[in-house]
């Protein structure tokens, strides 16, 4: 099954890494949308059939957790699944995230090998 | 907190450079650190937790373009846009950021981030940069990067 894949980072250059990284990881993809915010990515995911959203923290206009929230609390997005990549190490926050909703957390640096495990769990788990 | 943070900002910066843009950061020699280059970036990031702080990346142009092909994987010599390279040291400095107050404090403090910011110095302001005590230079393919990291730590 290829997937349809939301990534959502105000770095041009970290999205183009994590389009990148998919393909080396072997993830199929169909459709590959980009969003530079929370809000930005709201708003493709209200558009768009999204299966696997790859989303950073830190970003201006609306963060990664905000955005997690609102989908959390809306019925159409609830079940999309989030990963949070991000440079962030405190498990304090990253346990707060996953509360919230997100799925997954990949830390900057990351590699294909990770990538690739982490979406496959993820994936597996989201289809029950 | 017993570890040096300035060790430890350049043991996590060396891992990120190696991890992100497969390239590695030595420490100079004499002299190692000038340059003739005449157009240099600067980022730097603000951190706020149970210490808060700054931290800051300087390297010429042309390094930043040789660490953004490393970075997206192209071929060397492809062309890369200005704002790929600002925002390429923007991320490592963020991500070095990050690793940098778990390595030091533990993965249990939360630090707030601000978004990195990077602007185009001159050889006057690199030479500022180079010579402030709280400096530390590398070399990195033979091209100098300067770090700096200042602490504030809290009291009580």
């Amino acid at each position: 099954m290829a997937y349809n894949v939301l990534v959502v980072d105000d770095s041009r250059v970290i999205r183009a890494v994590i389009k990148k990284t998919l393909g080396l990881a072997g993830i199929p993809i169909n459709e590959l949308y980009e969003a530079q915010n929370g809000k930005e990515a709201l708003g493709i995911l209200r558009e768009k059939k999204v299966d696997l959203v790859f989303s950073d923290i830190h970003m201006p206009e609306m963060t990664g957790v905000e955005m997690v929230e609102q989908m959390a609390a809306d019925g159409a997005l609830k079940d999309i699944p989030v990963i949070v990549v991000s440079s962030e190490g405190s498990q304090t926050r990253l346990g707060e995230l996953l509360d919230k909703g997100a799925r997954a957390y990949v830390r900057k640096p990351f590699t294909p090998e990770l990538i690739r495990d982490v979406v496959r769990d993820t994936m597996e788990k989201s289809h029950g | 907190m017993v570890e040096d943070p300035k060790r430890v900002m350049a043991d996590t910066l060396t891992s990120v450079l190696e991890g992100m843009a497969f390239t590695f950061a030595e420490s100079p020699e004499d002299e190692g650190l000038t340059t003739d280059e005449t157009e240099f970036i600067h980022a730097t990031i603000e951190f706020r937790g149970p210490a808060s702080g700054m931290l800051g990346l300087a390297v010429p142009s042309s390094l930043c373009a040789e660490l953004t092909t490393g970075v997206l994987g192209e071929e060397p010599g492809e062309a890369t846009s200005p704002t790929n390279l600002c925002d390429t040291l923007g991320e490592l400095l963020n991500v070095t950021c990050g690793n940098f107050t778990t390595a030091l404090y533990g993965d249990q403090p939360v630090f707030d981030q601000s978004i990195p910011r990077v602007a185009k110095i001159d050889q006057s302001a690199w030479g500022i940069l180079r010579d402030h005590p709280e400096t530390v230079g590398f070399l990195v393919d033979g091209a100098p990067l300067l770090a700096q990291l200042i602490i504030q730590e809290k009291r009580g």
